[in-house]
């Protein structure tokens, strides 16, 4: 089973609250390095990393995972990054 | 005039280049991708000149505004000081007769600026003297007219933009090897 490693980024009720249909981070992700993370509101609210495009909840998925990426939301309705182990 | 050299507003726009091939790659999605440019379009002087436009400059403030909140603590240390910075700005009034070329040319470039205020797809740089802004913005406009005569007051504030750009990174730590389960995501 694959495992990753997890970075919060944003409350979701935060960002869609500032009324912003995107939102650019620059974060220092340890172990990974310093990423431009863009955050979008559209049907749903996505993350756009290195080329991959994630969106949250798309077909009820939570977690939903692609191209060694997952994006989930938790009970606290924060976002958060996955970025898949190599090992 | 000063040193021969009338005071300048200059008008700069520009046209943001979007790139919708960064995501739409891999997923397939027709998605907006990155602003990876800004296309500079010709810029447009103004000269505030009585002969050239027939606007001559009355007055000009210059205005810093800061929002400062002091709070003492349970434990009677040095109060906390918070400040936010609310405005930089500079203020020109100006007068014109109605039929200038100068005021023409102000109410026109000001309704080409309103639908540009949100994309940022302009700036708007003003030299005289000391009081100068480069690549500001603008925060308000206005044209009166005195009564009974054919005069105009032009009222412009521009707000100045940050003199370096800073990124700001934060550095965000790792919760290592999680497998992920819909029924159960990490965080709770």
């Amino acid at each position: 089973m694959n495992t990753y490693d997890c970075y919060k980024l944003i409350n979701v009720d935060d960002f869609e609250a500032t009324g912003l249909v995107s939102k650019e981070l620059s974060l220092f992700l340890t172990g990974i390095g310093l990423k431009t993370i863009l955050i979008t509101k559209g049907n749903f609210i996505s993350v756009l990393i290195d080329d991959v495009f994630l969106s949250l909840e798309v077909n009820g998925k939570n977690p939903f995972e692609f191209g060694g990426y997952a994006v989930f939301k938790d009970p606290n309705n924060d976002l958060w990054l996955g970025v898949l182990n190599a090992s | 005039m000063l040193n021969g050299i009338d005071p300048i507003i200059i008008f700069h726009f520009s046209k943001l280049v979007t790139d919708g091939k960064v995501a739409a790659n891999k997923t397939k999605l027709p998605v907006t991708g990155s602003i990876l440019s800004s296309l500079p379009l010709p810029a447009i002087p103004i000269y505030l000149s009585e002969k050239i436009t027939g606007l001559y400059i009355d007055t000009e403030e210059r205005n810093i505004d800061i929002d400062t909140s002091i709070e003492t603590t349970a434990l009677a240390d040095d109060p906390v000081i918070n400040q936010r910075g609310i405005n930089n700005s500079v203020k020109i009034s100006m007068l014109a007769s109605r039929d200038s070329l100068g005021l023409m040319l102000f109410s026109a470039l000001a309704d080409l600026i309103f639908p540009k205020v949100t994309s940022k797809e302009y700036a708007i740089s003003y030299l005289h003297g000391a009081v100068t802004v480069f690549q500001g913005l603008i925060h308000s406009f206005a044209i009166t007219q005195d009564p009974g005569t054919d005069k105009y007051n032009i009222t412009l504030e521009l707000l100045k933009p940050g003199t370096a750009t800073k990124i700001q990174s934060t550095e965000v730590s790792a919760v290592k090897n999680v497998t992920l389960d819909a029924a159960k995501v990490p965080g709770t």
